[in-house]
């Protein structure tokens, strides 16, 4: 009785884990995303702030008003893309409001390490090795071999992640990865199986564009054209109303009848 | 024209939006402000029709006019581009 309880109370975690992992975030008030809905397509991918400005704008709407203004490389969820009628693509952030994505850069992960080593992924393991995690342990998970870890925990039983793998892929210096698509809530990440624990792995991010940010910033090249945009958008507003006042000082005014 | 403006009185209503309308858009795109700029509109063109237009009749109701329904027309081109 004591057992079934304890798998009916484990059966009702998994299934409640499975069903918060698959939510979809919709926002709660936006009557342009309520307008075009149909037109937003799912993303969910952190991209970097990267304008040639320094920092990116945040829009109420595609070409709205700015909202908010973030630092290059900060980092941002881009949960949906939406593209305007001049085919402009939007990003569009939980915090609801909208980025040009000219100005961002999509942060280097595991679909481009695919990308680039996809013919060196293999679904058997090269050699077998001992991997058990015991439970409430944690160890390192990777966004990609060698990407960003996050500390990740076995939970509920004794993990063998050499089980648990579907994919495995040798590194350079011979450590073997695996790939867990989906385990207890904890969906598509890397584990190092011949060092699990070792955040030194991390290599210098690789960046997906030029990047305006961090230590090898590409120089800003935009920026002198950029502020000469800007300059023409103060000035001209103030030349035609300055002309219009000029003219209306020598407006001839009209006798009282 | 719904104010009975003709000829002369049509140029003097783009001069004077001329005057405002671009700063007006400036301050509104640089702060995100609609109401004093909006405000500051209404009271200069209300100051220049009432200095050289005197045939003019009611210049602040005409300024304020003017003023309510470019705004609206503006809010509503928005909603239907976006």
């Amino acid at each position: 009785m004591k057992k079934l309880a304890m798998l009916l109370l484990v059966l009702g975690l998994v299934g409640t884990t499975t069903a918060q992992a698959d939510i979809i975030w919709e926002p709660r008030q936006d009557a342009f995303y309520e307008k075009h809905k149909d037109e937003f397509v799912l993303e969910q991918q952190y991209y970097y702030v990267n304008s040639p400005d320094g920092d990116g704008d945040f829009y109420n709407r595609p070409g709205g008003k700015v909202v908010d203004t973030k630092e290059n490389g900060t980092l941002i969820l881009i949960y949906y893309i939406y593209e305007d009628g001049g085919g402009t693509p939007w990003g569009y952030t939980m915090e609801e409001n909208y980025v040009n994505l000219s100005q961002m850069m999509n942060r280097y992960d595991d679909m481009e390490f695919r990308g680039d080593h996809g013919g060196e992924i293999q679904e058997t393991a090269p050699e077998k090795l001992d991997v058990v995690i015991p439970e409430g342990k944690s160890f390192l998970g990777w966004s990609h071999p060698g990407g960003i870890p996050t500390e990740t925990e076995a939970v509920f039983d004794d993990w063998d992640l050499m089980e648990l793998c579907q994919e495995f892929y040798t590194d350079a210096e011979g450590r073997i990865w695996g790939y867990l698509g989906y385990h207890y809530g904890h969906r598509e990440f890397w584990v190092c199986l011949s060092d699990y624990n070792n955040a030194d792995l991390r290599e210098p991010e690789r960046y997906t564009a030029q990047a305006y940010f961090g230590e090898n910033a590409a120089p800003l090249q935009d920026k002198q054209e950029n502020d000469h945009t800007n300059v023409a958008y103060l000035v001209i507003p103030v030349v035609v109303a300055a002309l219009a006042t000029g003219i209306l000082y020598f407006w001839p005014r009209r006798k009282k009848k | 024209m719904f104010w009975g403006l003709r000829g002369r009185d049509l140029y003097l209503l783009v001069l004077v939006n001329a005057v405002t309308n671009p700063l007006v858009v400036l301050v509104h795109g640089l702060t995100g402000w609609v109401v004093g700029p909006e405000l500051w509109a209404i009271g200069t063109e209300w100051f220049l029709y009432r200095t050289l237009e005197n045939q003019l009749k009611r210049p602040l109701l005409f300024a304020l006019s003017v003023n309510l329904f470019s705004y609206t027309v503006g809010e509503i081109l928005q909603f239907i581009i976006y």
